[in-house]
């Protein structure tokens, strides 16, 4: 399975969620072979319901695991890891490319009808954490803007009334990229909820308190160029320069 | 006013499909997708092959003064202060004035042409950082064969790829320099690396903070890369160099590099939208930015406030990005814009609003914008943007353009692909 079979079978073109697929990881990763169609992916108890879109915001290979379960209930995952693959990475994607092409069999054999629901996969670490950013690294941090996701208007002609977030966070609020995403849904009227992994209990409704700079005509620039500013080149925090290596 | 172009019709939606798989893959077209818009528009924009003569030398004369003009004022620091560069940059731009600029190749710009009721005119030049490679390159390529009896206008990235080949040697090692978080960067990189490595160069990809300097001498220190390099080939806009860790000697941007730079970061002299505001001061001749570029102001000096033929441009806008025209842009939006412009005039221009002349397809009006590219000063290709409003922003789309090869008639099986002069009308 190349590359383009690849993003192929984790977008494919039927589905009316595919087009939101990042295809940066999918470039640029080396391709390993699947699992076979009958090897045992982790499960989840969700309830398949038409009318609800789910972002799954885990760690790394995490991510795609509850992705391919939730597939396994019915929903679409839609891959929206929008990092580079190299090695030497501040955020590792080593294990997200391995379980995209792990999956790749037991997600085509579920033959899932287009108009399943969606799961957007996200990477919870994908602002960096595992690697501490040292010079000489490769930034590939990166964060989510509202103009990855379908607008309000395209969810709701398409059924989906509710948006459920799974996620591993100590609180309910979730991380500020991604509260920009959801509140802008949230002002538009779809209901959200969230639901901590590790903790069994049914979703709870969620109320997004306001992030920095919400509703800020340029939102999508100053986050940009702010993030520029600061790494001089990815995202986040400026990338400290040891003092034994300048001059 | 004769319509320079013609308007082919859509690809059928599941051949299109596959190409926007291939576009993706073939010439790492990675932001396919922004919020519900395909950013790849189903059909070419295909212009006269008169049109494209006329556009492509128009740019290469743009290109010739703009040279000359950033030689002048780059020379004569007294002049650069209408351009209100940053306050963070005039120690670089005092250095370059005094110690000369740093060694350049395979200059690269691009100007924004629209057809307007008046005939073509320029928004502005990208003259620093200019990108569209890889849909102008290989988007085109790939929708040339559904529609023979075009031809390309050219091939931009592989023009730009030569430029670099002739300023280095054989084997030699070319830094692509970018942000490398950002993968709407990252994918130009990738594509330009593909091109220098059929061309028998290395490429390196790197963040601009893993850039040294020795002697005026370029190297990578990475973790995955560390050694000199031929050429640094600059993806990451001069404004924001001097945030970086002082260890990087940005300066080396402006002067004192003896590795030639594509581009050099001067080039912020012309790509400022504040550029028009010293034409009056240069001796160089910039007759055809005058004949092409509306009228540009300091906007203090302009009645934007009450005159709806004046538009809002920052200075250091990129993609469309703030760009205010009362009665296209939202009224939030344009109360923002206009907040903004009273408290840092110094970081905007007013210029007169020009009358695109939209393409009617059905019901779509559509705003075409053709970014042509030049390479040391010759015309190489074609970028196409068309957007659903008079701002070609970042929610336009981008399109492939073809050059109608004038001996042929264009013709596709099965269907007619032309739309006639009369469909493009008067919005």
């Amino acid at each position: 399975m190349n590359r383009l079979e690849l993003f192929k079978t984790w977008a494919p073109p039927q589905s009316k969620w595919s087009r939101w697929a990042k295809p940066a990881l999918f470039a640029e990763m080396n391709v390993l072979q699947p699992l076979p169609q009958d090897a045992p992916v982790p499960r989840i108890d969700v309830a398949n319901d038409a009318g609800t879109a789910v972002i799954v915001d885990l760690p790394g290979a995490q991510s795609v695991q509850v992705g391919l379960a939730l597939a396994q209930d019915g929903y679409r995952p839609v891959p929206l890891f929008n990092s580079a693959y190299q090695g030497w990475a501040v955020v590792s994607v080593e294990g997200i490319a391995q379980w995209l092409a792990r999956g790749a069999n037991m997600l085509s054999g579920l033959s899932l009808p287009p108009e399943a629901p969606p799961a957007f996969l996200l990477d919870s670490k994908r602002k960096g954490g595992e690697v501490l950013p040292m010079p000489g690294k490769f930034d590939n941090r990166w964060v989510v803007f509202p103009q990855d996701f379908p607008s309000y208007n395209y969810l709701m002609a398409n059924g989906i009334r509710r948006v459920l977030l799974f996620h591993d966070r100590s609180n309910a609020q979730p991380d500020c990229d991604l509260a920009h995403v959801l509140l802008r849904w949230q002002e538009a009227g779809l209901e959200l909820y969230e639901s901590r992994l590790s903790i069994d209990a049914p979703p709870a409704p969620m109320r997004v308190k306001k992030p920095s700079n919400f509703g800020t005509l340029w939102y999508r620039v100053l986050a940009m160029a702010g993030l520029r500013r600061n790494s001089a080149g990815g995202f986040g925090d400026v990338v400290p320069e040891p003092s034994s290596s300048h001059g | 006013m004769k319509s320079p172009w013609l308007f082919a019709d859509e690809l059928p939606a599941d051949l299109f499909g596959e190409l926007r798989q291939r576009v993706i893959f073939e010439c790492c077209k990675w932001d396919p997708q922004v919020e519900d818009i395909c950013t790849l528009l189903a059909r070419p924009l295909v212009l006269s092959q008169d049109a494209w003569t006329e556009l492509a030398r128009s740019a290469e004369q743009l290109a010739l003064e703009t040279l000359a003009a950033e030689a002048e004022l780059l020379a004569d620091i007294s002049l650069q202060a209408s351009l209100k560069l940053p306050g963070n940059l005039r120690k670089a731009f005092d250095l370059a004035a005094r110690k000369g600029p740093s060694a350049e190749a395979a200059r690269v710009m691009r100007f924004d042409f629209h057809f307007t009721t008046d005939g073509w005119r320029i928004s502005e030049v990208n003259s620093d950082v200019p990108g569209g490679f890889n849909e102008a390159s290989g988007f085109s390529r790939l929708m040339l064969p559904h529609f023979p009896g075009c031809t390309l206008p050219g091939d931009p990235a592989g023009a730009l790829a030569d430029g670099i080949v002739a300023a280095t040697d054989p084997g030699s090692t070319v830094a692509l320099v970018h942000a490398t978080a950002f993968t709407d960067d990252r994918q130009v990189m990738v594509y330009l690396a593909r091109e220098l490595e059929s061309r028998g160069r290395q490429a390196v990809l790197t963040g601009p903070d893993h850039l040294r300097w020795r002697n005026g001498m370029a190297f990578v220190a990475s973790d995955w890369h560390t050694g000199p390099v031929s050429l640094v080939f600059r993806f990451f806009p001069a404004e924001w160099l001097p945030n970086l860790p002082s260890v990087c000697d940005w300066l080396h941007f402006f002067t004192g590099a003896v590795t030639p730079l594509s581009n050099p970061a001067t080039a912020l002299l012309s790509q400022t939208k504040r550029f028009p505001l010293v034409w009056d001061k240069l001796k160089s001749p910039v007759s055809t930015w005058r004949r092409l570029l509306p009228e540009t102001r300091d906007p203090r000096e302009t009645p934007w406030q009450t005159d709806e033929t004046w538009v809002l441009k920052p200075a250091c806008g990129r993609v469309g990005e703030g760009i205010g025209i009362r009665g296209v842009t939202s009224e939030k939006e344009w109360q923002a814009i206009a907040k903004n412009v009273r408290r840092r005039p110094d970081d905007w221009v007013a210029q007169r609003r020009f009358q695109m002349t939209p393409l009617i397809c059905g019901v779509d009006a559509l705003f075409p914008c053709i970014g042509v590219f030049t390479v040391n000063g010759r015309a190489v290709g074609a970028y196409g943007r068309v957007a659903r409003t008079p701002i070609v922003d970042h929610l336009a789309q981008d399109a492939a353009v073809l050059v109608k090869d004038s001996a042929q008639r264009m013709e596709t099986p099965g269907s007619s692909f032309l739309f006639t002069h009369e469909s493009i009308g008067a919005f």
